[in-house]
């Protein structure tokens, strides 16, 4: 008959790795035996004395943390923070974009409202559990394998801008985030053509004319390709300078020009996608598709002015620092 | 926070070291794990069960102890006693505690005008 105290060192070794179990085990005999012995000779009974020690030593789980010689933590506090901050904003950018893709493509496939809605949720909880895992089991990796002095040293030059200051200069936040946004839209240009989220059928369509492969798309993912080298160079930089706003200036007018022809010209969209438009919306498209891509040609000049205007201003404000 | 878990939780961090030092002092007699415990209560040196049996696994762990079996008695009973490097840890740690001991009085006598 299992006795309370062959219990509790089977509550507590079994928490502990293989080779530490018969050792501790018998220690913790011991131990047990020598405290209910300590009680019995002040007059409690047996069974209670055994009892009062299982009490004193505390839960079997508790103890067992102080046997144990690994980390005793998921991610220490080296790496807490630092998971917090780029799990959120990876969530920030990630679930609403992928949601919002599988809103629209449901919504193409079937025309009803609450299906998109569904889509959208599901795709906030699936996308959000992603991400929240291979952030975790990344960082947990981390933890185990790159002690904090194995990290490469400091540098005050990685600080982040402090809000509100430095308008001219580029930081780490600035650089990853463009790079982010150039290598989704990147990967979105690539991936509605081949595994697109738009499905008739059950069959993909490809939301984006295919005709579109022959030129412009290749100069666009080319495009998207300069602007990521010129974001690292500026990057490397460190602030604006007047080249830089020219460039960036270069830049926008390539892209705004050939993103708004396309536009303005209706060839962007596939001839599947509209017929599907055309279905869903009874034969209307021909009306308010082209509005909408007049509509969209416009924010894209729009953002593309502002982004041009803001690159001047930088270069501007990094010119009044007195160093660089 | 009330006063005195701040002074529990500070005072626990000013013992936390002595306990070491206090069972390598101890076991320069060889000694059962159960007999440290009541020697260093007796001592004045507050130490649970449930921390003095892991600690003794740790400093064998560094190589501070050695333990072994007695199976002399009915139940076999483990004892440790101090090594070498854990002879020349108490004299290390010792002089320690009496650089801390010296700073504080310098620290005291410095604030008393």
């Amino acid at each position: 008959m299992t006795t309370l105290t062959d219990r509790y060192v089977h509550a507590v070794t079994r928490s502990l790795p293989e080779k530490d179990r018969s050792a501790v085990s018998a220690e913790l005999h011991e131990l047990i035996a020598d405290l209910t012995l300590a009680r019995v000779s002040n007059g409690e009974t047996e069974t209670d004395a055994e009892r009062e020690a299982l009490v004193e030593l505390g839960s079997p789980d508790a103890l067992a943390v102080k046997f144990y010689d690994g980390p005793r933590h998921l991610i220490g506090p080296r790496y807490y923070l630092s998971w917090r901050r780029w799990t959120a904003r990876l969530l920030v950018i990630i679930v609403p974009i992928v949601a919002a893709l599988a809103a629209f493509s449901s919504w193409i496939a079937d025309a009803s409202a609450s299906q998109a809605i569904n889509a959208f949720v599901g795709a906030v909880f699936a996308t959000a559990i992603q991400v929240l895992f291979w952030m975790t089991l990344t960082y947990a990796i981390l933890e185990r394998n790159v002690p904090a002095q194995d990290l490469p040293p400091w540098q005050p030059e990685t600080l982040p801008l402090a809000s509100g200051e430095d308008r001219g200069q580029v930081g780490w936040s600035d650089t990853i985030a463009t790079l982010v946004y150039l290598g989704l839209f990147a990967l979105f240009l690539v991936i509605q053509h081949f595994r697109s989220p738009v499905r008739v059928d059950g069959e993909a369509i490809p939301m984006l004319d295919p005709q579109l492969w022959d030129l412009w798309i290749p100069l666009l993912l080319a495009l998207l390709a300069a602007e990521a080298v010129f974001t690292l160079v500026l990057h490397n930089m460190g602030s604006w300078t007047w080249s830089t706003a020219v460039f960036n200036l270069g830049l926008n007018i390539a892209f705004a020009g050939a993103s708004v022809w396309l536009l303005l010209n209706e060839r962007v969209l596939s001839p599947e996608l509209v017929r599907v438009i055309d279905e869903q919306t009874g034969g209307t498209s021909g009306q308010w598709v082209p509005i909408v891509m007049q509509i969209v040609a416009v924010v894209i000049v729009m953002i593309s002015i502002w982004d041009v205007i803001e690159g001047f201003i930088k270069a501007r404000e990094a010119r009044k620092l007195p160093s660089s | 926070m009330e006063y005195e878990e701040v002074l529990k939780a500070h005072r626990l961090e000013l013992r936390r070291g002595s306990v070491v030092l206090a069972s390598l002092i101890a076991l320069r007699t060889p000694g059962y794990g159960y007999g440290l415990l009541e020697q260093l209560g007796t001592a004045g040196i507050e130490v649970e069960a449930n921390t003095l049996y892991p600690l003794l696994r740790r400093l064998e762990d560094q190589g501070l102890l050695s333990s072994d079996w007695d199976t002399s008695a009915k139940r076999p009973r483990k004892f440790y006693s101090v090594s070498e490097s854990g002879t020349q840890m108490i004299t290390d740690l010792t002089a320690e505690l009496h650089d801390i001991t010296t700073a504080m009085n310098r620290l005291t006598d410095q604030e008393q005008p």
